[in-house]
């Protein structure tokens, strides 16, 4: 609603989206000659951008559609007895200055650009991430660690190179494109960093055959050690954290919570309650309730404004985390620092459960720094303060459980530092 | 002429349910009895001697100085309102029964006025012993409609938390005692904090028996509201800041190596009564009504301003 | 008299409105409330106060029990009957000497009343005193002035009489005629409210739903520059937050919206949160909708003033000794739509509609009568009712 009338950043920001669109058409034909999933993905992306075209077409058209709003607009005014604008041009301008840009600092999602040597996977799953049909941290980067897999077993080394050299050159361009569908995660920055160390450091000698073997297995290897018996060992820590006749409150729909709460309900049999915390656009609460119910688990499902009516209840309060930044801060889904508060208000524990590939070496003081939004083709919502993040404060945090122990979220930076080598 | 200090603790010992500022204020009528004064100043010197003598001669003096004050203040008021003074006193004199049934028609009030503070469900902390509280719980547990535990602390200084929890165990209430150093052990199980007032302080802020000031800090650090039941003739009016403020609180003494004998707690010495201040008290219960600690203040002001 | 069935429907009617949401706001039904007040008290003829009183509580009673979570619809009846109780202080034969010399005597500090002695005392002190509200007993003037002036004139009714009970009429009617205006001139309420605002201010309302809040921004508007940050109020006022927000814009004022979740992260800019209350309450909270509260913890963090506006008629001498009791819980159904029917039926799903903010929670409560902070607002209480009208019926809410 409030962006009805386009500011002028807006407009540039779609140019810059054309500009984008028409290179990476230009790409797509160049690179006809896919298999078929790389076939398929190309019609979506060609499809997505007739769409994106098409919402430019109207944008370019924006000053025909702005006479209309803001006629509609002083007619409305008209009606709610505030002064009538006297010309459309008044109108405009004064859109412009009603507008405010709580988040100024913060990139708005772009169309995903394509290149000539991409790889199907790593396009398609650029676009799942954009949609967020693939979310949340470590599974984002559980599915790029798949997806580049993939590109190591279809890589060709051109004749005139290394395969080290040119693949390192090659992932770059890959990893390029995976980011402007969506900025990269801190988990999967964390994963890219170590598989550029490895590429690098593979010997000149071995053959492209066993290089590439090499790469496939210890991407299994990082894989499963550093998300899967990471997530793992930390489920059956934090399961030993709830009681019976818990009550434990959750907000959003982090994987490991929820694998905390399943493994304590049915493997352990421990009796307990859960609230889950909703917020739009998002609703992930939906999702985790259902995991939930499936199981048996009663459900309490509440808006994040219900909050202080049910908080009387509440023994716990689990969260995972999207990262830990290195001054001790979580950074994680919208909402979860209010829920943090308001729990550490009433002395309810606040236990993070957050592998440590989700540790960053950034620190962060608030939101406005490092966000993302939500993009907006996930629901019809038209509005520019849809973050996706927000910070709590390390004072709210009573617990950070990791794979390597239970710490408190000022020693986030240690195991950066003591870690390093592995992290 | 009888001796004020004297016959002030004979009033406490006759009656278990005077409080002292009931008490001093009965003494000091006592003393108006005997009086024979010429002039209403000679009257009113006479007695600010009285409650001077009184307030130096027993320890722990802030409650009876509310007392004292109160007495006093309105007798000038009175005396200085109306050209007839003596008849003033002689009203005083009949009616000293008065006041004593009166103060405990003001704890009656407090009880049904802080009914409603004990819910359903409630686990309420206690510290130290409090007639008021005592009637109030006595009277919640006897309506039937509020089931209701109480922790009561051991307040091991004057030591009156198992006389008190034997009496809430008598009325049928299921008590729990804890001693003085787990109050932090139950805080987050409790839902609310009960305490008496020896004294209210112009703030707002409570002189009680000694431990109330750790276990509202700590209510405060669990957000857990406090709240104080007092009669309004324990406003009294002074001002500490700190609980060294409270006159009559000695320095506490260091072991030093000149005398080289072994530890020993003497309890007798140690301060009977330390100072909450206000911004750890949630509400004050009183016979005026549920007020806010500057609610106190307001009162103490008309009394002594205008 | 002839009025009297007339009189009845009409009660009825509201009864109905009030149960059936008809008449819903804290504003609406407070005007309804003192209307429905002027056709009650001029559709009889009153023989004394006490009547007067006495009726009008036992009608306060069926419009709370009707609709208990209106509160203004107690507050306009229990500022009513205190109107009452000081018309009849005015109009109560002047008593005799010794109530006279009382009154000279008697403190203003209502500690004194201990020690209060007189020859009232000596007779009333034992027959009313126990079962008498404590305040009656110890500020004796009021109470003692009351009451005799009370109970004589309701047992034998001469020319006079009659004559004063027409004067008594008329003056009540005045007296809520007077309230009315009181309730619908907002102008002292935002004029104290706008001082409290500077240029380049950025608020935050997380109170959408409230026609006060909206008329307000917009009347301040015009005297400063600021910039108004609405929370979405998900689910049950995001038409009204997207409204209020395309208001404030036509209006030339800067403002956005933002989703709930987002208040934390949005606080660190914000220079004030502004609240509209529902009722404020005796220990200086309020209730508000839904939301809110989080609003004002995240301002807590951030010791960001959070101001309440609220009009006098909200002030309600109700203590929340049990907050849950205060809270109208809504329908389930708006936070999940029967797209996901299969969750509904599984899941227990709460939808509280409003929010309790304690006191410690707000900066300022504005009224209007100026600005006051929460831990004063028992003494705006105190001035606006009588001590006797707390509670009109045993189950209204807060009531013990």
């Amino acid at each position: 609603m409030t962006q009805q009338l386009s500011g002028k950043e807006l407009k540039e920001l779609k140019k810059k989206q054309k500009q984008a669109q028409r290179q990476a058409r230009k790409n797509q034909a160049g690179n006809q000659a896919g298999n078929q999933a790389g076939n398929q993905n190309s019609n979506q992306n060609s499809n997505q951008n007739s769409n994106q075209n098409s919402n430019q077409n109207s944008n370019q058209n924006s000053n025909s559609n702005s006479n209309a709003n803001s006629n509609s607009n002083s007619a409305s005014s008209a009606g709610n007895g505030s002064s009538a604008p006297t010309s459309r041009d008044y109108a405009e301008t004064r859109a412009q200055m009603t507008q405010v840009n709580l988040f100024a600092g913060i990139e708005p999602p772009k169309a995903i650009m394509s290149k000539l040597q991409v790889h199907s996977s790593i396009l398609h799953l650029a676009l799942q991430m954009q949609s967020c049909r693939i979310i949340g941290s470590a599974s984002r980067c559980k599915a790029m660690m798949l997806a580049f897999q993939q590109v190591v077993r279809d890589y060709d080394t051109p004749s005139n190179g290394s395969f080290s050299r040119s693949f390192a050159s090659h992932l770059s361009q890959q990893i390029e494109v995976l980011k402007s569908g969506r900025g990269l995660s801190v988990s999967m920055g964390n994963a890219i960093r170590w598989l550029k160390q490895e590429t690098s450091g593979l010997s000149m000698d071995i053959s492209d055959e066993s290089a590439k073997e090499y790469l496939v297995e210890t991407i299994s290897d990082f894989i499963r050690d550093r998300l899967d018996v990471a997530d793992r060992i930390i489920v059956d820590t934090a399961s030993n954290h709830l009681q019976e006749g818990d009550v434990v409150l959750i907000y959003g729909s982090s994987k490991v919570v929820l694998n905390t709460l399943i493994h304590a309900y049915t493997v352990q049999k421990k009796k307990f309650r859960v609230v889950i915390a909703d917020s739009p656009p998002l609703f992930e609460g939906k999702k985790a309730a259902r995991k939930l119910m499936n199981v048996g688990i009663p459900v309490t499902y509440i808006l994040i404004s219900a909050l202080p009516y049910v908080i009387k209840g509440i023994t716990t309060f689990m969260v995972g985390a999207h990262a830990m930044v290195s001054n001790g801060n979580l950074y994680s889904r919208v909402g979860t620092s209010m829920v943090a508060v308001m729990a550490a208000a009433r002395s309810i524990p606040v236990l993070v459960l957050c592998e440590t590939i989700k540790f960053s070496d950034r620190v962060q003081l608030d939101a406005f720094s490092v966000n993302e939004f939500i993009p907006q083709s996930t629901k019809g919502n038209k509005d520019e303060n849809l973050i996706f993040f927000d910070l709590t404060d390390q004072k709210f945090i009573s617990k950070v459980i990791t794979e390597v122990g239970a710490l408190p979220a000022s020693s986030v930076p240690v195991i950066l530092r003591e870690y390093k080598q592995f992290l | 002429m009888i001796d004020i200090k004297e016959t002030y603790l004979g009033f406490l010992e006759r009656d278990n349910q005077l409080t002292k500022p009931v008490a001093a204020i009965q003494a000091l009528l006592a003393l108006l009895c005997e009086l024979q004064p010429n002039t209403s100043a000679e009257m009113i010197d006479i007695l600010q001697d009285a409650a001077n003598t009184l307030k130096s001669s027993v320890s722990n003096s802030i409650s009876l100085s509310a007392g004292c004050d109160l007495f006093l203040r309105f007798l000038t008021k009175n005396i200085n309102a109306s050209k007839d003074w003596d008849a003033c006193r002689r009203n005083l004199v009949q009616n000293g029964n008065l006041f004593a049934s009166r103060a405990l028609d003001a704890r009656s009030n407090i009880a049904r006025i802080g009914l409603p503070f004990v819910r359903d469900h409630d686990t309420i902390l206690v510290h130290g012993r409090s007639r008021a509280v005592i009637q109030l719980l006595q009277d919640a547990a006897m309506s039937n409609s509020v089931r209701f535990r109480v922790y009561i602390t051991e307040a091991r200084v004057c030591n009156e938390g198992v006389y008190m929890a034997n009496i809430l165990k008598k009325s049928g209430i299921p008590v729990c005692v804890v001693p003085d150093c787990s109050v932090g052990y139950v805080i987050d199980h409790t839902d609310k904090v009960f305490i008496g007032a020896e004294g209210v302080a112009e703030s707002g802020g409570v002189i009680n028996q000694i431990g109330s000031y750790q276990v509202a800090m700590l209510a405060k650090a669990a957000n857990k509201p406090v709240y104080v039941f007092a009669e309004s003739h324990k406003f009294v009016r002074m001002f500490p800041v700190s609980p060294s403020d409270l006159p009559g609180n000695e320095k506490l003494e260091f072991t030093s190596p000149v005398h080289p004998e072994s530890i020993e707690m003497n309890l007798e010495a140690w301060p009977q009564v330390d100072f909450t201040p206000h911004q750890y008290i949630t509400a004050l219960v009183t016979d005026l009504g549920v007020l806010t600690p500057s609610g106190v203040s307001e009162e103490l002001i008309k009394m002594w301003f205008d | 008299m002839s009025s009297k069935g007339d009189i009845n429907t009409q009660i009825s009617l509201f009864l109905t409105q009030l149960k059936r949401r008809q008449i819903s706001g804290a504003k609406e039904v407070a005007l309804a409330t003192a209307n429905l007040l002027i056709r009650f008290i001029s559709s009889r003829r009153w023989v004394s106060t006490t009547a007067m009183i006495e009726q009008i509580r036992i009608l306060g009673a069926k419009l709370v029990d009707a609709q208990p979570y209106e509160l203004t619809c107690g507050n306009v009846i229990k500022r009513v009957l205190k109107n009452i109780r000081t018309i009849n202080e005015a109009f109560a034969p002047k008593g005799n000497k010794d109530t006279d010399l009382e009154e000279d005597l008697n403190p203003s500090s209502s500690m004194l009343g201990l020690l209060s002695v007189s020859d009232s005392m000596n007779t009333s002190g034992d027959g009313d005193s126990s079962n008498n509200s404590s305040m009656a007993n110890l500020t004796k003037h009021k109470s003692n002035e009351a009451e005799p002036g009370l109970t004589p004139s309701g047992y034998y009714v001469s020319e006079e009489v009659r004559a004063k009970a027409r004067d008594l009429r008329n003056a009540v009617i005045d007296e809520i005629q007077s309230l009315i205006d009181e309730i619908q001139n907002d102008d002292p309420l935002f004029k104290a409210g706008i001082d409290m605002i500077t240029d380049s201010d950025l608020l935050l309302t997380p109170c959408p739903s409230s026609k006060t809040m909206v008329d307000f921004l917009l009347k301040a508007a015009a005297k400063r520059n600021f910039t108004v940050i609405v929370t979405e109020s998900y689910p049950n006022n995001v038409e009204k937050a997207k409204k209020m927000v395309q208001q404030l814009k036509n209006a030339g004022v800067k403002s956005t919206l933002i989703p709930d979740a987002a208040v934390f992260a949005v606080m660190a800019k914000v220079s004030k949160v502004v609240i509209s209350a529902r009722a404020v309450l005796a220990n200086g909270g309020c209730i508000a909708s839904s939301g809110v509260a989080m609003a004002c913890h995240a301002a807590k963090q951030f010791t960001k003033p959070v101001l309440s506006i609220a009009g006098s008629y909200k002030l309600s001498p109700i203590y929340p000794f049990d907050v849950e009791s205060l809270i109208e819980v809504g329908n389930s159904s708006k936070v999940i739509d029967f797209s996901d029917a299969e969750l509904m039926d599984k899941l227990e799903v709460i939808n509280p509609l409003y929010d309790y903010i304690s006191p410690e929670l707000i900066d300022i409560v504005i009224s209007s009568d100026g600005g006051a902070s929460p831990n004063f607002v028992y003494r705006l209480i105190l001035d606006n009712y009588s001590e006797h009208d707390q509670h009109l019926s045993s189950v209204e809410i807060g009531a013990a």
